[in-house]
Order: C-alpha cells, then sequence, then structure tokens
C-alpha cells in the first residue's frame, strides 16, 4: 500500500528579488508549491518584501495559503527567519527591514540581534541553523540561549537537510541544542529555486554575484541541486515525519494577508469640521465659477455632479484632494504644470485646476477614466517643469514627513544586452568576446539574433555549447537585478509608510524608495500620484514671463490660459509644418503628417499627437485615416456599435481606449476580459501575455462579421499600444501643451525660442538648429559677449535675442553669475580690466576666449587668447595691470571665416556667422547641388543631388529597417530616406559623416484635391541613390542626433 | 655636431601584438576605445579613437585586442638591443614609439652613412616591423623630420655635415600637433591659429616661455639646437649570455667539462659584479648538423656554489645523448635575485660559514632537491595540494615540485569528510541478493551526501555513503543516480 503522503508547509523560500541569491521568480515558487500539493508557501527573500507583492497575486490564482517573510543575516553571525502571523507582525518586520536597510548604503542592510529586543514581537523566528553551527558547540549554545532570551516561546530551530556531508553529526548537534534549550524543530527548505533544473541558473547568478566564473568558483557554488522545492514523497524521506509536522503548525499561526492591508489616505488635507465630500465639492464650485465666470454650461453642471457621485461611490476624494494640495503648492510658486492619465481630464480636475483640458471642449467621458468594474485607483500624472520639479517634491516631504512619503521603486531587469554580457562573463567568455555580443546586439538587433551572432562570432564556446549559453540568457531575462527610483511616482499614507512596506535608500542621496514597484502598487490598490519633469513646461514657463515683458498685458502676468484658444494663423503655421521646438509634433515623422492631417482645431491635434506612435502606425490606421479625411475613402461603419466607439476618427481607431472597446464591441470580450486585455497590453513585452488573446480577438471579430484584415490590423495595432500607446486623456493633455508652444512659436518667436533655449537640454533639436530656426522666424541673434551676456540667453527686444554663458561648453554657472556681479557697475574695459575683476580660473578664461566672447574689446580671438595665455597660472592676477603686460606687441594673423565657424562649433556648438554650407557652395565645392529651399519647387521623381549637415540619423522600429537622414544646409532641411541595401553598402558614409552629398530621387505628396495649392505645403524627401561623406571639406565639431 | 637618427614605429601597439599583417580586421582597443587599426580594418572604415560600439557597427566581425603596452616596451628594447651594433649611443622613448641612434660616430665603421642606413633599414625590414625614420642634430627634430615625406639621405649636406637648412625648412612645414608636449600646450596653441611649426618658431622664446612654460621654452630651444643632449640612453637588461665556439667540433662529453667551468665562472663574475643570484641556468649545445638540444637547470641556492651548478649540470648532461659533434656551448641567465647584505665572500667556492645553521641546513635541501629534479627531472618530483573543486577526485592533486604552497583555500566552507585514499578509479560494486558486494559484503552507515555538478562540462551526479566492509574496514562508496551503479570511491583509515 503507497503511505500517505506527508502535508508540508515550505517556511523559507528566496526569490530572485533576493538578488543574485535567488534563481525562481516568486510567481514560479508559488505555482509550483501548488502543484506539489503543498498546504502553504513562504516568500522570504533576504531582508526584503520586494518579491512578495507577484507572489500574493500568483497565490491567489493557484489557490494556495502565502506566508510572507524574510530572512536576515545578523552581525553576530545568526541566520534568522522571521514570519508574519497577523497585520502587526508584518508591520514589526517591515519596520526592521526599513531600519537596517536605511542605517545602510544602498543594496545592503545592517541589522543585530539588540535590533530585536523590542516590545513583544508578534512575529515567529526562525533560527536557520545550517551554516551558521559551528563545531564549538559552545558558541552554538551562547546563540541558542541569547535567541532564547530574545524570542522566548516564538523561537524555533529551522532544519535543513540538503545532503551534503557531516549532515547526520550536524544533525544530532541542532538536536541536542534543541532539546537543552527547549527550541522546537521545524524543516525549512532554504529553497532558492522553484525545480531543480534552475540549478545552472543559481551557479552563473552566484557568479555573478562574485564577480568570477563557475570554473573559479569551486567550493562557493552549491554542491548540489537540493534547494529546491521537493515533491512530498521526496520530503518525507529527507526529514524526520514530526518537523514536516511542524511546518503546519507554524504555518497555522501565519494568518497574515496582503488583503488585509488597510491602506489610508492622508486625512490632513481636508479641514476640520468638514468631510473630504464637502471639501471636495466646495473646491469643484468655486472651481467651477471661475472657469466659467458667466454662466456654467448646463452640461458642465451634470458632469461634475456625476463625476463627484463617483468618486464618493469609489471613496477617492483625499486622493484628488491630495494632488488638488500639490498643484495648489506648485500654482503659488509659480511652478508651471498639468495633470495628465486616466482621471486628470475629468471636469473635476480642470475645476480643480489640475489640468487645463477643458471637458466642454473636449470629447472625453470620465467614465473611461475612472472604471467601477476595473476597481482600480485613479491615475493622475502631474507635469511640472524640469528644472522645478525638485522643490515640489521636498514640499511633499515637508508636508508629510519622509516616514509617510516616499518614492516608488522601479525594478531594473536584465534586458537583452545586460543579460549577455552577465551570462557570458560568468561562463568564462572572454571579455572582449561577450562586450563584442553585447554591443552587436544593441546596434539595431533584437535578442532572437544572438544565435546568429553567435556564430558569426565563431564561438567554440571551449568547454561550454553555446546552446547552454542561449538558455541561461533566455532564462536570466526581466530576472529582476536592484531596485532603482521610480520617476516620480509617490506614496503617501496615513500611518508611517515603513509600516505598510519596507523603505531603502536610493542611489541619489537624501532619497528613500518603498520595496515596491508601480505593477506591485497597482495591484493591491494603493493610490500613487506620479509627480514628473517635463522640460517644454519649463520653456513655456520663461516664454509667457518674455511674453509678459515686452506686450501689453496690463500690469498682469501673461498665463497659459491667456493663451486665445483656436487661433487660425497658428494652425496655418502647423499646416505648413513649421514646428521645430513645438512640444510633441516637431519630430521629423510628426512633421511629415502635419501638411496632410492639417490640423485646424484643438481635436485634429489630439489625434495628430496620437496618430504618429507605433500602435496606429503599426496597425496600418495612419492611412485610412488621412484618406477619409482627405474625402478619398468614405466614412462607413459595420454598425452602430462601431460608429460609437470610432465616430470621433472617422472609423479609425487611434486611440489606446478605443482599442479596448472595440474589443468588447466587436469581439465580444466582457468587461473582465477587456480588463485583462488591458493589463496584457500594459504588460507586452515583460510577459508576452498579449499572444494569449489573439485567437480569442480575431475569432471573435470574424464570428461577428469582420474582415480578416480589420482583424488581423486591430490586434497588430494593440501589440504597437503595449510599449508606447496613446490613451486619448494623454494626448489631450500633450495637445493644450502643443497647441501653446506652437501660438507662442507663431506669435512670439523671440519669447518662444529664449524660452526654449533657457530650458536646454530638451527635445528633439540641439540649440544649433532652434538658433537657426530662430533667424529663419526674424530673430536677431547677438554672440556671447563676457559684457553684455548672462549665464541665460536674454531677450533684449521682441526680436532680439543675446546669448547666455551656459551655451558654452565648459563654463560653470556659478563663474559666469561671478563675471556678471564683478561687472554689475561698470563694463570691463580691456582684456587686463576683466583679468583683474574677475576671479575666473584659466580652463574657463580659454572657454570664454574660444566661443569669442571678447570680440566687444575689438580683439580677435585668437589674439585674446594670446593675451590671456599672458597670465601666468602660478602668479597673482592683479599683478596685469594694463594689456601692454599681455600682449608683447606682437600682433597674430585674425582667424579666417571658416577657422571662426570651426571654434564656433567647437565651443558653444553653433556658428552666428554663414552657414558652412554657404561658405563652401561660394567655395563652388557643392558642385550643383540643390539648396533645401529649392526642393519644394522641383518635380516628383526628378533626381537631385543635395549636401548638408548630418543632423539627425533615425532607424525607427517601425520602420523595416530603413534609415531617415536629415541634412541641414543654409536655407532649411532636407529629409532623405535610405533603404536597407543602400545603408550597406554606404555604411561607413553613414556612420562617420558630419557632412554628408546625397544623390537621389526626389518624392513629393501628390495635391490634396480641392484645397488652394498655394495653401499645400508638399512632403519632400529624396531616396538615397548616391551617398558620399564630405566632412573632410570642413571639418567641424558638431552632432548628430542618433536614434532608434 | 651629432647625428641623430629616429626610428619611429607607427603601428607599434599592432606589430608588437603581430596582428598589422593579419588579413582580418583587427583594432587595438584601450577602455573600449581603438587605438589602432590594422589595414583590413581602416579599409572598413575603422578610424583610431572610435568608440568599440562605432567600431562595431561598421564591421561586426571586428577582431578587438586589449592594448598590451608591455610587449611593445619590450619590441622598442629588442630594436634598441640589435641597434646597438649600429652605435653605442641608442635611446629609446616609448611615448613616441620611437628608437634613436646617434650615429655620427659610426659612420667610419659602416663607411658612410648609406651603408649604415642599408643594413639598419634592411634589419627592420627583416623583422617585418613599419617605421619611418628621420635624421637631424638631435633626438626631438629626427623624430619630427621623421613625419616628412624625405628619405633621410635628403638631410645630408656632405658626407660629414647635415643640411641645417633643409632641417628647418622641413621641421617649418610640420603641425605643431607633432610637437611632444602637453595636450593643453598644443591646444592653446592651435587656438591663436598657430598650427604648424614655423609659426611657433617666428614667435620670441621668452613670450613662449611665459605662455606655455619652461618646458616648452626648453623644448623650442632645443630644437633649434640652442640647448645640450641630454637623453638619457638605452642599458641593456642585464642577461647573462656566453657562449664557446669549437672548430672542428666535439664528439665527448668529457671534452665538455673545461668549457662549462669557464661558463660558470664568467657567470659568477658577472652576477658579483651585479649582486645577484641566478635561478635558471640554460645551456645549449649547437651541433654541427645545425640541430640543438637545450638543458635547463633551476637552482634555489641561496649562495653561488660553483661546484655544486657543475656537479648538477653533468648530472643532467649524464642523461643527454650527443647526437653529433658539439659546435658551440652557450650558457644564458634570464632569471635573477637581488643577494641583498650577502658579500662577495658568498661567491666563493665551498665557503658556507656565513650561513646559520638553518640556512644551511635548507641550503643542504636545496641541493638535494636541485640534484633530485636534476636526477629524475621535474616531471618526476611532485607533491600534494588541495584545489577548489567539489568533485572528490579533484578535490585534491598532485602537482609537480615547487617549493611554494599552491593549495587553494577552502572559503571558509567547512572541510567535507573525505578519506585519506582514495581509489584512482571507482570500483564497480557488485548486487548480491539486494547486498551489496565488492570484496565482502558493504553495510551503509551513513548518508547520502550528494555531489551534483559541472553541468556546464560533464555532469556529475553522485550519492556517497560510508560503509562498512565485512572485514570491518570503513569505506567511501556511492550511487550514480542516472544508471543507478554502485562504486567503492575511497577507503577511510
Amino acid at each position: 500500500m503507497t503511505p500517505l503522503l506527508p502535508d508540508y508547509a515550505e517556511l523559507h523560500c528566496i526569490s530572485n528579488f533576493t538578488f543574485l541569491r535567488g534563481a525562481s521568480h516568486p510567481e514560479e515558487l508559488v505555482t509550483q508549491a501548488a502543484e506539489l500539493g503543498y498546504r502553504a508557501v513562504t516568500i522570504s527573500d533576504e531582508c526584503s518584501f520586494a518579491g512578495i507583492v507577484r507572489a500574493h497575486m500568483a497565490a491567489k490564482s493557484c489557490n494556495i495559503k502565502l506566508i510572507i517573510g524574510s530572512e536576515f543575516y545578523l552581525n553576530e553571525n545568526i541566520r534568522l527567519l522571521l514570519l508574519a502571523t497577523d497585520k502587526t507582525a508584518y508591520s514589526q518586520i517591515s519596520s526592521l527591514i526599513s531600519k537596517a536597510r536605511l542605517r545602510s548604503p544602498k543594496g545592503s542592510y545592517d541589522i543585530s540581534l539588540k535590533d530585536f529586543q523590542r516590545e513583544s514581537p508578534h512575529y515567529l523566528a526562525i533560527w536557520l541553523v545550517n551554516d551558521a553551527l559551528t563545531d564549538e558547540q559552545e558558541a552554538n549554545q551562547k546563540i541558542a540561549e541569547q535567541l532564547k532570551s530574545v524570542f522566548q516561546q516564538s523561537l524555533w530551530m529551522g532544519i535543513n537537510l540538503p545532503r551534503k556531508s557531516h549532515q547526520q553529526q550536524r544533525y544530532l548537534q541542532c538536536y541536542e541544542i534543541a532539546k537543552r534549550y527547549h527550541i522546537p524543530m521545524t524543516a525549512s527548505g532554504n529553497v532558492h529555486m522553484h525545480v531543480a533544473a534552475r540549478k545552472p541558473l543559481q551557479d552563473v547568478v552566484t557568479a555573478i554575484r562574485l564577480n568570477t566564473n563557475i570554473q573559479r568558483l569551486g567550493n562557493k557554488l552549491q554542491a548540489n541541486a537540493e534547494l529546491h522545492l521537493h515533491s512530498r514523497k521526496q520530503l518525507a524521506s529527507l526529514y524526520p515525519p514530526e518537523l514536516l509536522a511542524e511546518t503546519l503548525q507554524i504555518a497555522a499561526r501565519c494568518q497574515f494577508t496582503l488583503d488585509s492591508l488597510n491602506y489610508q489616505y492622508p486625512d490632513e488635507i481636508v479641514p476640520p469640521n468638514t468631510t473630504a465630500t464637502q471639501f471636495l465639492r466646495e473646491l469643484t464650485e468655486d472651481g467651477a465659477r471661475q472657469r466659467w465666470p458667466d454662466h456654467i454650461p448646463e452640461t458642465v453642471i451634470s458632469l461634475i455632479e456625476k463625476e463627484l457621485a463617483l468618486i464618493h461611490e469609489m471613496k477617492y476624494e483625499q486622493y484628488f484632494l491630495t494632488v488638488y494640495d500639490i498643484v495648489q503648492f506648485a500654482r503659488n510658486q509659480k511652478i508651471l504644470c498639468q495633470g495628465r492619465g486616466s482621471a486628470a481630464n475629468s471636469a473635476v480636475c480642470y475645476c480643480l485646476f489640475i489640468t487645463e483640458v477643458d471637458p466642454a471642449r473636449s470629447q472625453l467621458l470620465f467614465e473611461r477614466f475612472i472604471s467601477k468594474e476595473r476597481d482600480e485607483p485613479p491615475d493622475i500624472d502631474v507635469d511640472f517643469e524640469h528644472e522645478r520639479r525638485e522643490e515640489v517634491m521636498q514640499y511633499i516631504y515637508r508636508k508629510y514627513g519622509r516616514e509617510r512619503a516616499a518614492l516608488a521603486a522601479t525594478v531594473i531587469t536584465y534586458r537583452p544586452r545586460s543579460a549577455v554580457r552577465d551570462v557570458g562573463k560568468a561562463l568564462g567568455f572572454d571579455q572582449a568576446l561577450v562586450d563584442k555580443l553585447a554591443k552587436s546586439l544593441s546596434w539595431w538587433k533584437k535578442p532572437q539574433q544572438l544565435d546568429e551572432l553567435l556564430n558569426r562570432a565563431q564561438v567554440q564556446q571551449r568547454s561550454i555549447s553555446a546552446q547552454l549559453f542561449l538558455q541561461l540568457v533566455d532564462e536570466i531575462l526581466r530576472f529582476p537585478r536592484h531596485l532603482s527610483q521610480h520617476v516620480g511616482g509617490f506614496i503617501i499614507c496615513r500611518e508611517p509608510i515603513s509600516m505598510l512596506v519596507p523603505l531603502e535608500n536610493a542611489a541619489m542621496k537624501n532619497r528613500t524608495i518603498i520595496q515596491w514597484d508601480k505593477t506591485d502598487i497597482e495591484s493591491l490598490g494603493l493610490m500613487k500620484i506620479d509627480v514628473l519633469a517635463l522640460g517644454m513646461l519649463s520653456a513655456i514657463r520663461k516664454s509667457l514671463g518674455y511674453i509678459s515683458d515686452f506686450e501689453e498685458t496690463n500690469g498682469k502676468e501673461f498665463q497659459l490660459d491667456n493663451i486665445p484658444a483656436e487661433d487660425k494663423a497658428t494652425y496655418d503655421m502647423l499646416c505648413k509644418a513649421d514646428t521645430i521646438g513645438v512640444f510633441q509634433i516637431e519630430s521629423r515623422a510628426q512633421m511629415n503628417m502635419l501638411p496632410r492631417l492639417r490640423p485646424q482645431t484643438f481635436y485634429d491635434l489630439v489625434i495628430q499627437i496620437a496618430i504618429i506612435r507605433p500602435g496606429p502606425i503599426q496597425g496600418g490606421m495612419v492611412h485610412p485615416f488621412l484618406r477619409r479625411r482627405q474625402g478619398l475613402e468614405s466614412i462607413t461603419y459595420a454598425n452602430a456599435g462601431l460608429e460609437a466607439v470610432l465616430g470621433r476618427t472617422l472609423g479609425v481607431p487611434i486611440f489606446q481606449e478605443q482599442v479596448i472597446q472595440l474589443a468588447m464591441v466587436a469581439a465580444g470580450f466582457s468587461g473582465g476580459e477587456a480588463d485583462q486585455l488591458r493589463r496584457a497590453i500594459t504588460s507586452w513585452g515583460r510577459n508576452g501575455h498579449l499572444d494569449l488573446f489573439r485567437d480569442k480577438l480575431i475569432n471573435g471579430m470574424l464570428e461577428r462579421g469582420y474582415s480578416i484584415d480589420f482583424a488581423d490590423r486591430l490586434f497588430n495595432q494593440l501589440r504597437g499600444f503595449g510599449a508606447y500607446g496613446f490613451p486619448e486623456s494623454h494626448s489631450a493633455s500633450f495637445a493644450l501643451l502643443a497647441y501653446a508652444s506652437s501660438w507662442i512659436k507663431c506669435n512670439h518667436p523671440g519669447a518662444f525660442y529664449c524660452g526654449l533655449l533657457n530650458s536646454q537640454p530638451m527635445g528633439f533639436y540641439a540649440p544649433a538648429q532652434l538658433v537657426q530656426d530662430a533667424r529663419r522666424h526674424g530673430v536677431q541673434i547677438l554672440p556671447v559677449c563676457i559684457n553684455h551676456s548672462q549665464w541665460d540667453h536674454c531677450l533684449m527686444t521682441r526680436h532680439v535675442l543675446r546669448l547666455g554663458f551656459r551655451l558654452l561648453k565648459g563654463m560653470h554657472r556659478k563663474s559666469a553669475e561671478r563675471l556678471v556681479t564683478a561687472r554689475a557697475d561698470r563694463s570691463f574695459s580691456s582684456m587686463a580690466d576683466f583679468i583683474q575683476r574677475t576671479h575666473i580660473n584659466r580652463q574657463e578664461q580659454n572657454c570664454l576666449v574660444r566661443s569669442d566672447a571678447f570680440q566687444c574689446f575689438n580683439s580677435h580671438r585668437y589674439q585674446s587668447q594670446w593675451q590671456i595665455s599672458a597670465v601666468e597660472e602660478s602668479r597673482p592676477l592683479f599683478n596685469v595691470e594694463s594689456d601692454a603686460v599681455l600682449d608683447d606687441h606682437i600682433v597674430l594673423a585674425a582667424p579666417k571665416e571658416h577657422e571662426e565657424i570651426q571654434w564656433d562649433y567647437s565651443y558653444t556648438g553653433l556658428t552666428l556667422r554663414r552657414h558652412p554650407m554657404a561658405l563652401l557652395r561660394e567655395n563652388q565645392l557643392l558642385h550643383r547641388c540643390t539648396r533645401a529651399t529649392d526642393l519644394a519647387t522641383i518635380e516628383h521623381g526628378h533626381i537631385v543631388h543635395i549636401a548638408g549637415l548630418v543632423t539627425c540619423r533615425q532607424r525607427p522600429g517601425t520602420a523595416t529597417g530603413v534609415l531617415f537622414i536629415t541634412l541641414e544646409d543654409e536655407t532649411g532641411y532636407c529629409n532623405v530616406i535610405v533603404w536597407k541595401n543602400q545603408q550597406q553598402h554606404y555604411n561607413q558614409e553613414i556612420i562617420n559623416s558630419r557632412i554628408l552629398s546625397i544623390k537621389g530621387k526626389l518624392q513629393r505628396t501628390e495635391q490634396i484635391a480641392g484645397l488652394d495649392p498655394q495653401q499645400q505645403t508638399p512632403v519632400v524627401h529624396i531616396v538615397a541613390g548616391f551617398i558620399k561623406d564630405i566632412s573632410h571639406l570642413m571639418p567641424l565639431n558638431t552632432s548628430s542626433h542618433d536614434f532608434h | 655636431m651629432m647625428w641623430w637618427l629616429c626610428i619611429r614605429f607607427p603601428s607599434l601597439m599592432l606589430d608588437s601584438l603581430s596582428i598589422r599583417e593579419s588579413t582580418e580586421a583587427t583594432a587595438i582597443i584601450e577602455r573600449q576605445i581603438v587605438l589602432q587599426a590594422n589595414p583590413p580594418a581602416v579599409e572598413k572604415g575603422i578610424k583610431n579613437g572610435h568608440s568599440m560600439a562605432t567600431a562595431l557597427s561598421l564591421h561586426p566581425e571586428l577582431q578587438a585586442v586589449e592594448r598590451q603596452i608591455n610587449r611593445e616596451k619590450e619590441l622598442l628594447e629588442h630594436v634598441a638591443v640589435w641597434a646597438y651594433r649600429f652605435s653605442p649611443q641608442v635611446s629609446i622613448d616609448e611615448q613616441l614609439s620611437a628608437v634613436f641612434l646617434e650615429i655620427r660616430g659610426s659612420l667610419k665603421l659602416f663607411r658612410g652613412f648609406n651603408r649604415l642606413f642599408h643594413y639598419l633599414s634592411e634589419g627592420i625590414k627583416k623583422r617585418k616591423l613599419h617605421f619611418y625614420c628621420g635624421l637631424s642634430h638631435n633626438p626631438i627634430a629626427s623624430y619630427l623630420i621623421s613625419y616628412s615625406d624625405k628619405d633621410p639621405e635628403y638631410y645630408r649636406q656632405s658626407p660629414t655635415k647635415l643640411d641645417s637648412k633643409k632641417i628647418l625648412q622641413n621641421l617649418n612645414a610640420l603641425p605643431v600637433a607633432l610637437l611632444p608636449c602637453r595636450k593643453s600646450v598644443k591646444k592653446n596653441l592651435q587656438s591663436m591659429g598657430l598650427t604648424h611649426i614655423h609659426s611657433v618658431f617666428s614667435l620670441p622664446k621668452t613670450s613662449l616661455g611665459k605662455r606655455f612654460g619652461r618646458e616648452f621654452f626648453d623644448l623650442i630651444a632645443y630644437l633649434k639646437n640652442e640647448e645640450k643632449e641630454h637623453r638619457s640612453l638605452f642599458v641593456p637588461p642585464e642577461h647573462f649570455n656566453s657562449s664557446r665556439y669549437f672548430l672542428n667540433g666535439l664528439n665527448n662529453k668529457q671534452q665538455l667539462h673545461p668549457y662549462i667551468n669557464q661558463l660558470l665562472t664568467e657567470l659568477k663574475n658577472h652576477l658579483r659584479f651585479r649582486q645577484l643570484i641566478n635561478r635558471q641556468l640554460n645551456w645549449q649545445l649547437n651541433y654541427i648538423d645545425g640541430g640543438s638540444d637545450s638543458l635547463r637547470l633551476n637552482s634555489s641556492l641561496q649562495v653561488f656554489q660553483q661546484r655544486s651548478l657543475f656537479d648538477i649540470t653533468l648530472l643532467k648532461l649524464e642523461q643527454m645523448k650527443l647526437r653529433a659533434n658539439i659546435e658551440s656551448l652557450s650558457l644564458s641567465c634570464k632569471e635573477f635575485e637581488k643577494i641583498g647584505s650577502y658579500n662577495d665572500s658568498l661567491f666563493q667556492q665551498h665557503d658556507n660559514e656565513l650561513l646559520t645553521e638553518d640556512d644551511s641546513k635548507n641550503e643542504k635541501y636545496n641541493v638535494v632537491m636541485d640534484k633530485l629534479l636534476s636526477r629524475l627531472q621535474s616531471k618526476h618530483c611532485i607533491q600534494l595540494s588541495t584545489h577548489n573543486d567539489l568533485l572528490p577526485e579533484k578535490a585534491w592533486r598532485a602537482i609537480q615540485y615547487t617549493d611554494n604552497n599552491n593549495s587553494d583555500p577552502l572559503d571558509g566552507q567547512a572541510t567535507p569528510l573525505r578519506p585519506l585514499w582514495l581509489l584512482s578509479k571507482p570500483a564497480a560494486i557488485q548486487q548480491h541478493q539486494k547486498k551489496l558486494y565488492w570484496q565482502g559484503y558493504l553495510q551503509l552507515l551513513q548518508g547520502p551526501e550528494r555531489i551534483d555538478n559541472q553541468w556546464w562540462k560533464q555532469r556529475h551526479a553522485r550519492d556517497y555513503y560510508i560503509a562498512r566492509h565485512s572485514n570491518g574496514s570503513i569505506y567511501w562508496i556511492f550511487k550514480d543516480p542516472i544508471n543507478r551503479q554502485w562504486f567503492v570511491h575511497g577507503i577511510f583509515s
């Protein structure tokens, strides 16, 4: 008769969230334990709760009890496991982890026995004796005595029998101590992997942790693969039945589950003697009166009522009030901000001034953003000026204290490149080979091509098969590597946050993070506020300031909401794709779309922003939309349901929510399934679950009479949305900033470029291109000058901009400010005067000279350099009495124009002299090259020859290997398309060049029927046929914007 | 006036690793930056200064080799030693990748510059090194001149005089970027529009010195031959190498004895002069037919004992069979140690009086070990050492005898229980009536200890047990869990 299998609860598992020690995901451990029929399983990562939310979700789905715990290596060389029995115990362990982590640098912890001598611990403690027990029984007895005195009846001795040498002797030793000190013994698996087959990966992570390779690990390797979850039959043969039974006793005492965490929002946000509901209503109604001073439209009133009711029902008042409070702080400090995210574009948020998207103007529906069925917290991201976000973060810390507010973590996981690098090194590959493989992989390649790369590298692998390498790389992908700081996601609690989740130090000084990431927070339904940084907000705020300075604003500051809506001149500018520097629609792809889509209203801009995304592009939605918009294709709907979903985008799905709605309407997905689909979309690329929905979606659509073509396109679009999808609410918020920046550019170009240049680095274009564009828009740019420039660029008059010292490479802000202070009373009269009155180091003096900032003394840069170099660094500067001391009566030859241009580019990144291409053209070095501006007059299909500075090289993932190059000449930009075969042929020229000469076929878009041809801006491309690197004609220190 | 010839090696990094002529695109890199690319790599568009990412995007199959400065230095030294045959004044400069020779004094010996230069350039070509030459009155000027497109011959006015005008003319035309001075100085010069040497030469030295420091002032003065040469000369390494040649060849080992003694005496003098002690003796017998035999002897003696070394050499020689008549005998030593406080008397034969009792014991032990090693050959003298490996048969290993302890530390792990005697090959155990049987019945006492490892080579999975044999001995046996076969692996004492 087969003996009955023993019941068992695994009390000790570390997952891969014990970085580089555990070799299985928490979900794998939990699922495997459930499959083996365990009564419970514990996730007890080392001084960490980072993996428990994932384990909790997995445990719920496979219906197994999850015990939460954590193991610690104490300073006294004691290894201890703590298990949470109830909520108090959980909070106690969480606080202990925080304490141990916060007093150590990122990634380490420090804890000793005295940390446990606190008020009655609710948790259970298991002394993990295996490795700690020494041969000196006296020392062991001392530890037993200490532990017993601290934990008393809550202490167990955890026995693990991994079939190692001396096991029997060790067991007897343990038994003796346990008996003597009345410590009950229990089995504990010391599990590092869910199955024995993970042993190779276990060894590899050990090698990575110890920074060596597996061949050199010797005795540091686990001798066998026993640290996995055993079958109950194996357990019966390994452990005495009493030890197995004890695990069940302990598991029975551990009743805590993460579901019982009662997250509470801070309540100080609500004034005394009122409720959150009342307060939110008051603020909303106040705001509505400010937004519509004359008359609040009926539709808006009913919308507000509906939203407030839903917010009340979901108990989200505090969340909205907290965001309101943060936004209020920013507004008081004149920090420009704007909300976006699922709940941001609501009437309530508009009334609370969290967002500027007017619900009366947009067609957004609040229910789409707070879904009762989904039971998920609302999501409001608030963008702040990138240079001032820190002020907002410090306000949050001040208001709630560091113990109640912390940033969410981001789990940094193994990506193909790091996986190849670390696994290769662990397997003992040559460093050069590993580098080569990793680098080759990153160059426009996908991990699937690793196999091919290995073959190309002729990897003989000495003792290791390439197959093994590939398998291990595949296994380690997506393994967590360490915790990093989320870009701005704050968690704020009523109680100390460490009682909810452990805190630890981030790499950045004075920053603490919690051990859970965005997904964990979402899974547990906690509320997170994203405090994000956006460069364009800084630029707009600065530009608005300049407008206030130079325009008649009746003494009032010109603000974002003073920008008039639907300005025709602005839309006309957009239709001409004149959008360099404009938020979101400045990329080449967006600029190509603008003349075709021809935005005329705000909603057109919302679509324009969302349509140039991988989702709609991969789904093939762009051309159908354009054809319908231009009237070349009729707009039809298969049924009324589809019309409701797609009506506002002419029957073509463009926004993320539309695709989800389509799954319900057209493929028959239930609400729950649609929700799962949405989750799969947002985690696409991380777990590949999206493909599980493919058949259901396509079959569902086919059953309902849709074409296979439409169904396929929809599915492809879903994939594209995974990483880069744009919900309508985000697009609407971005469209506002796009419109605002366009309006400023169109109506106040001086203010626009000054704001933009003073917010660098940001956006798509370098200062060189922005300055060129500014000059084309009639803005006069004055050079950097030691007697006139400030640190920032200054708008001298509406159309005159003086460049600032911030442009100079190697100049520091403090030095520039000292310089400005020194000349506050009177300008510098000479080089000697400058040297005497400023205390700027030699390096920065050189930087000023080489940037030609001394031209106000009628001294060319060579002479200035000669003069300034005469001051010996070792001698005090005040010895310089006059310029005579500096120049020795030696007159150096002045630089030639091309030399000036070269120095300009080297030290300021741009030139205000003639464009280098103009100089080359004048010297007849660009044989018959057409200027960019003349391309518009050339017929489609003609062969043209162009030349210019390379400003951008882009290979988008959606463009099947096509490379886009942008060339700049003295008249504007040329867009070049290089097909794959030409790229291979001209690889050297493409990669090495700074100036290119290209011969190719001109392509231009057709005229839009029914529109005045004069008003249309054709989109012109050159399809490269012949490419020549002509950088040698003028060596320039320029840089191009290269990206995927 | 001196005549300095500069031999500049522009591909030293590649040449020192013999990869310039490789047909595969290869680049020398340092910190992921290409420093030198061989011609096939250059053909693919790879340039010095490229990052590896750029280089690989130009040519994914590029072979990258880390720079080895030591090899470059060795190569320069090798050339310098060889160049001694042309001049007693040789200097090397690792920064400039160049070797300098003062050849004015050698012109007569070589009957003129042309012959000397011919021998020299042919010799370098034979070594397959890429090089350029320059000729001037001082080494740095000759280095700069090596960048001009003229042969050294061009700069000779007469058999005994260099053409200073031509030298200056060509120096003037060179870019300042070539000047051997700090990068910041060169950058400063360029940012004044002083891009060529003539523009620097035309300025007053004092003004230049004020701006660029004393060092630069000296450099300009030196290039204008206003400063004396103070370059330190290359001193050849202290290797010992000496030979005896036998006109008609020797055909008997006995005949070698006096020459062996002579060479050892020479070595003794060499060591005494330098206060060194040798660690090796490398004898080479060159036969008339072109063949050769080598004898390598290690010495662990603390003092130079000529008699012992002589005896050890003869012992070794006895084991050898002469293959033909001996044309020459040479002795070379490369490894030396400083003898510290020992004085001259230590080099006297049979004089061990200055050693302490312990030293003396050790020295006797060393003599015995040296003799044993000579008699038995080092491959037959072994010692045991621990090895950091989980597989029992690899946890100990026999290694060639050395006087160092080569045991691996166990990294704080408890020493696993292992029998002292491991069978060289596990012996299969039979099963009789479900009992384990190997020259008697075995009864399991303890276990298993599971070893499951080396998945990256050949997986070894074993469950070890301690078993009592029917004869009372304690055996270490294991079961292979894959094919379920039992084996005896060791016997406990």
